[in-house]
């Protein structure tokens, strides 16, 4: 590829506050496009998480007025001497965890099915059906799941009654609930997570193959020793975006579960929201906070892991 | 409860599982709601919480309404996924026909005095809590009308408040509300709508202590984490249960009003 062949922005040497000035000034067809963009994330993004953590350090009840007044770190300790809120932490990292390792698992399996030759002839539809969920609204589907589990008219449990099998607690249990929320959350987001695995094994280096190939490496060896490690990049990718998304886990619990039966499904994000609807602002923000912190420390982890390896 | 397994067991109407009750239970402001109504029906303005901020949920009367609801869970005369339901899930329940009591406004009425719902249901007499008391009705959340002194129209909206109470403005509040605070405005409405402006009970009014207690929320918040583990897990003894309760909300209480 030549030098024209692509556009990169221009750099103008020196450190220079005009040299900062000319870099702009030559770039400025970047930063015009950049712009609006740039707008919307800091007024709809950052200023929000800044107003947020804001609000965690005020009292709940004058953290809404013109004056309200600051209570230092007393929202955090409160909240982190909740049992509640301890229990819900560790429910939400179970479940993140639970979630991630079947999600990034389920979806390289597919993957791995849907490039072979045995999906080649409907692979299209297999694709579409997986990727389907991904784009259907959340809250219509999720309402379509609950209904699915419920106990006295639920499809779930008219399938076992008619096979003769025990019926399922769905929501009513502990276990039941949690179960739940996980298939649900898998079937909603495993396409996208297969469409990353299956864009990487477009790109693998068809040689490594054939020299496997021409070693006798048998096509599990092959899958395991030479695709695995060249999807070493996607996975990490795919990772850390399910880690960040099961983390934040609220919308299936709102519509199927409401945290219950017993708090077994109080995710974090979902206590919060309901510290909120219960005027208790500062706790909910300091809630809101600590996740964030969670997330952002696994998210530059994970970056700073990615950046030292070489994976190819 | 003797109605309600009554209906469960007979399903005079022949949907299939039917429950005594729907409640909705998904959250502490929800799930104390419910807790409220079972103590107006039994003439009480306040089961947790008197309008001083006094715990007095362990009150004879207060601990029965209480016990009662939650024996509704841990029998059985609800839905299993009560403890989960938002009202739009309860009302999932009631308008599917598949409950035999629930709680009523009279803005449903209107609804359901129109064809689709028109006969599907029927407003009984008021209930008794038990055989010793008498019913009660309660109007919720008491709003008052007031205008700033300040107001630059301060007269116009006097005479507006004044004709809020009118029985021509009275009657929209009716036709579009379906209550309203005279005792005339019975004329050309359904049986069933009547009887909300005919109480046959006694009648008196209540509103929000949240609007008195800012931390009001986290005494509603305890109660319910308290309640939903003893649906869960449900006490030996309910009385034992009550006063340990009524204990540690006097605790929490105690550390809310510092």
């Amino acid at each position: 590829m030549s030098k024209t062949d692509y556009w990169a922005p221009a750099l103008i040497p020196g450190d220079s506050r005009q040299g900062a000035l000319q870099q702009v000034w030559a770039n400025r067809t970047l930063y015009v496009f950049i712009f609006p963009f740039a707008v919307t994330m800091i007024v709809f993004g950052i200023v929000p998480i800044i107003l947020s953590i804001y609000v965690a350090f005020t009292e709940s009840a004058t953290a809404m007025s013109k004056a309200p007044t600051f209570v230092g770190f007393e929202n955090f300790r409160s909240v982190l001497s909740d049992p509640q809120f301890i229990n819900s932490l560790w429910s939400t990292v179970l479940y993140t965890a639970v979630s991630v390792l079947l999600n990034v698992a389920l979806a390289l399996g597919l993957a791995l099915v849907l490039v072979g030759p045995s999906a080649s002839r409907f692979s299209t539809f297999y694709k579409l059906a997986l990727f389907l969920p991904v784009v259907t609204p959340e809250v219509a589907t999720f309402i379509v799941w609950k209904w699915m589990f419920n106990q006295d008219f639920g499809a779930v449990n008219a399938a076992l009654t008619s096979l003769g099998l025990p019926t399922f607690g769905g929501t009513t249990t502990n276990v039941g609930s949690f179960s739940i929320l996980v298939v649900v959350e898998l079937w909603h987001h495993v396409g996208f997570y297969t469409l990353v695995f299956l864009a990487n094994l477009q790109l693998l280096d068809p040689s490594l193959d054939e020299a496997a190939q021409i070693d006798g490496a048998g096509k599990l060896k092959r899958i395991w020793l030479v695709w695995i490690p060249q999807l070493r990049p996607s996975i990490a990718i795919n990772v850390v975006y399910a880690t960040i998304e099961f983390l934040k886990t609220f919308t299936a619990v709102v519509v199927i579960t409401s945290g219950g039966p017993n708090f077994a499904t109080n995710f974090v994000s979902y206590y919060a929201y309901k510290k909120f609807d219960l005027a208790q602002y500062g706790e909910a923000t300091a809630m809101a906070t600590v996740l964030f912190l969670v997330v952002m420390a696994v998210t530059l982890i994970a970056y700073y892991f990615n950046e030292r390896r070489d994976y190819r | 409860m003797r109605i309600a397994k009554k209906f469960q067991e007979q399903d005079p109407g022949g949907a299939g599982k039917v429950y005594g009750f729907a409640l909705q239970a998904g959250d502490p402001a929800l799930f104390f709601q419910m807790v409220e109504l079972f103590g107006y029906g039994a003439g009480l303005q306040h089961v947790v919480l008197d309008p001083d901020g006094n715990v007095v949920l362990d009150q004879p009367d207060n601990a029965l309404a209480l016990i009662n609801q939650l024996k509704l869970y841990t029998d059985k005369y609800v839905a299993p996924e009560t403890p989960q339901h938002t009202f739009v899930d309860m009302y999932q329940l009631i308008e599917g026909g598949r409950v035999g009591m629930f709680r009523v406004g009279d803005w449903n009425v209107m609804k359901w005095d129109r064809e689709g719902l028109k006969g599907d249901y029927v407003i009984g007499p008021m209930p008794a809590m038990s055989a010793d008391q008498q019913p009660h009705v309660v109007l919720q959340s008491m709003r008052s009308v007031a205008a700033p002194m300040e107001h630059d129209n301060a007269e116009v909206a006097r005479k507006f408040m004044a004709f809020l109470l009118t029985k021509d403005a009275q009657k929209i509040f009716v036709k579009y509300l379906g209550s309203g605070i005279r005792n005339d405005l019975d004329e050309n409405v359904s049986a069933s709508q009547k009887f909300f402006l005919q109480p046959q009970s006694s009648l008196s009014n209540n509103d929000f202590l949240d609007s008195v207690y800012p931390w009001f929320p986290q005494v509603k918040e305890a109660l319910f984490e308290k309640a939903m583990a003893a649906v869960a897990n449900p006490p030996a003894d309910w009385n034992a249960w009550v006063k340990a309760t009524a204990d540690d909300l006097r605790v929490t209480v105690e550390k809310l009003r510092k």
